[in-house]
């Protein structure tokens, strides 16, 4: 690249391409070595995991948590239903809620209850915070600090996470040979989603997916890293070491730390604990984003945690390769607004381009000379970007292929090949789409625009128009402006693979957001996966169990005030939370109760009311 | 060993209320710190990095070994 640019001289513009190219380069080109790595590590049946394996019978006591916020109760209870089944009685489960909808938080405690009882279950918990002090990491934090001594280990399940029982064993047996680990982090295969996003997505994650973590895995050794569910932890470690500070000034930069998994295994290394990684456990699952609005709304809240981490990546005593996660994280979104910024010095480069004048064979001023071309450097360039872009996926497609058992659980070599081939293309178009959305976030975090907790939709659903062409008319209209500027400039035709992605970004995410093109290029064979093609227990009794689940049809929040045994039942469940300090604005609300005047309640007056004891109960026996 | 020092505790059914959750057994979680490095700090341990990146990858199989003999 230098050699091309440093020709006539090295020009401001050059020189920011040149450091652009440098950077986004040894940026890929990691990822390169990591797939490269992993394909070596596969071949050569490296050990990637030298701990000691699991002994005997454990007696430890192991905690397995999951953290909800404003989830779809039914998926919840059957998620952790399906893993109790499979786990038995030899963990205690925590459901952990921060849900602010009062609605919400009254039907998990109904389902709680439910699922209790049909169970005969002792060990399913449930607690609720009314004040979500520290998001997810706060709430992590409070059960350790109320009942993390009662446990030697803890899992941390997502929302949407399901693990098996015994990849559940295995790793507590992992814990208890290897007394040095602090964290083992199973990485989670994407199952269980019916829209072509969510397909196409969990066929990467099962083909791409082993190259690349068993890669990560033999890189990085005992100096893992977190990400934030699926992983067994020893408590007393966590206690210790991953008291999650807040970082100085408001946010996005300051404030509570958002993406606290990476953090926390950093404080664990510099403690000098092992963090590790299983590529190979298996039994490890979550479920995609069904679409790709969703999985950038995500990315929304993960780009400012990386973003924060800014703040930590020079912390005193954090290892060398900490460092390296966190900045990686940070990378992974930076990197957008700099491949844009590139492409954006790359196109004025081409506008303001002169050509050079021919070579002199004769002196400095020879009417014998010849014209330059650096066709063939640059053509090396975009090859050797290409190589690093698709090697990966190359090299975990021959991976797979050289596994007959593996390849038939994908639906057979030829449909491999296609899917792969459609995920290229299909990936091709969503990249300039990703682009752009990360480059706006890096923006507006920058901008010091904070985003705020929401809860994630998880559902297969066909997005409608108008809403896709709201969210997506921006691109269009940039990747049409930009097609008007370079027209003109001769080098039209190397954009045209970012352009497409952001003329048919509106198309893109309407048409693989449906999930009945998902189910019909699965009756092709397309995008297939173990899980699709010989089914997971755990998976298919947690759908089961969601599509028999039966919804609570009156309002919970009025079953307080009206059912006795809802109101018994939620009082049991607020013995021994404060109660609220705004007396005055609850004598109101209890006033209005009695009357059942409550149409008029809004989310906080509901909370209020159905977090304060005494009031229910005086509205109990008025009642 | 957790196991072995935890093996006499009671259960944690044991201490279940008609609550949703046993006992709480507190114990805060100190905070850590995330002060970053000085500038003199910083180069100096970008030096030892470098210094001791290189060692780390040539000792890297051998470290393995031991931990799994450990």
């Amino acid at each position: 690249m230098l050699g091309v640019l440093q020709i006539d001289g090295l020009t401001i513009r050059e020189a920011t391409i040149l450091l652009l190219f440098a950077i986004l380069f040894a940026w890929i080109a990691a990822s390169f070595w990591l797939s490269l790595f992993g394909t070596f590590a596969r071949l050569t049946k490296a050990d990637i995991l030298p701990l000691m394996p699991p002994g005997g019978v454990s007696a430890a006591r192991t905690a397995i948590l999951m953290p909800i916020y404003n989830e779809d109760v039914s998926r919840v209870f059957s998620g952790v239903r399906a893993i109790w089944e499979s786990a038995g009685s030899d963990f205690d489960f925590y459901i952990l809620s921060d849900s602010t909808n009062p609605a919400q938080w009254v039907a998990e405690e109904v389902e709680w209850q439910k699922l209790t009882t049909a169970l005969g279950a002792t060990n399913i918990f449930y607690r609720h915070r009314t004040r979500n002090i520290g998001r997810k990491a706060g709430n992590i934090q409070d059960f350790c600090e109320n009942w993390g001594q009662l446990y030697d280990y803890m899992v941390i399940l997502d929302a949407d996470s399901l693990m098996t029982g015994k990849t559940l064993s295995h790793l507590v047996g992992l814990m208890d040979a290897n007394p040095r680990a602090a964290l083992i982090q199973a990485p989670a295969q994407l199952v269980g989603r019916h829209s072509l996003f969510a397909r196409i997505q969990q066929f990467s994650s099962s083909v791409y997916g082993p190259i690349h973590t068993a890669g990560l895995a033999w890189m990085q050794g005992a100096d893992g890293n977190y990400w934030g569910h699926n992983a067994i932890i020893r408590v007393h470690a966590f206690m210790q070491h991953c008291g999650l500070p807040k970082l100085p000034g408001k946010p996005p930069f300051g404030g509570e730390i958002m993406s606290h998994d990476f953090v926390e295994a950093a404080f664990l290394r510099r403690a000098g604990w092992d963090v590790w990684m299983a590529p190979d456990i298996g039994g490890s699952f979550e479920e995609p984003p069904p679409t790709i609005s969703d999985y950038l709304l995500r990315d929304r809240r993960w780009c400012q945690g990386n973003l924060q981490h800014l703040r930590i990546v020079f912390a005193r005593g954090l290892t060398l390769p900490s460092r390296l996660h966190l900045a990686m994280g940070i990378m992974s979104y930076l990197a957008s607004p700099l491949w844009l910024l590139l492409l954006i010095v790359s196109a004025i480069e081409m506008l303001n381009y002169r050509p050079p004048t021919g070579i002199s064979v004769f002196g400095a001023s020879s009417p014998l000379t010849l014209a330059t071309s650096y066709a063939a450097e640059l053509g090396i360039l975009v090859l050797a970007t290409l190589v690093l872009l698709y090697t990966p996926k190359i090299l975990s497609t021959f991976a797979l292929l050289d596994d007959a058992e593996a390849t038939r659980a994908h639906g057979g070599t030829g449909a491999v090949i296609l899917s792969v081939v459609l995920e290229c293309l299909f990936s091709t178009l969503l990249a300039p789409i990703v682009m752009l959305q990360h480059s706006w976030y890096v923006l507006s975090i920058l901008l010091g625009i904070s985003t705020g907790w929401s809860s994630q939709h998880r559902g297969d659903r066909a997005l409608p128009l108008a809403f896709v062409a709201k969210g997506f008319a921006a691109h269009t209209v940039i990747g049409i402006i930009a097609t008007a500027i370079l027209w003109h400039t001769g080098t039209f035709g190397w954009y045209v693979p970012l352009l497409a992605g952001l003329w048919l970004a509106i198309p893109v995410v309407l048409v693989s957001s449906s999930p009945l093109l998902g189910r019909w290029t699965r009756a092709e064979s397309l995008f297939l996966t173990p899980a699709e093609t010989r089914g997971l227990r755990v998976l298919d009794r947690a759908h089961a169990l969601a599509g028999s689940h039966e919804h609570l049809s009156a309002d919970t929040r009025q079953l307080v005030l009206d059912d006795v045994q809802v109101r018994e039942l939620h009082l049991s469940l607020l013995a021994g939370t404060t109660a609220p300090e705004d007396r005055t604005r609850l004598w109101a609300l209890r006033e209005q109760a009695a009357r059942r005047d409550t149409s008029r309640f809004s989310r906080e007056d509901w909370t209020l009311l159905l977090s304060d004891a005494e009031s229910l109960k005086a509205l109990g026996s008025a009642g | 060993m957790d196991t072995q020092s935890r093996a006499s505790e009671p259960s944690a059914e044991s201490a279940l209320l008609s609550v949703g959750t046993p006992l709480p057994c507190y114990r805060t979680m100190p905070i850590q710190s995330v002060t970053a490095w000085s500038p003199a700090a910083f180069i100096g341990a970008l030096l030892m990095a470098v210094l001791a990146v290189p060692r780390a990858l040539v000792l890297a199989p051998a470290v393995i070994s031991r931990n799994r003999r450990a």
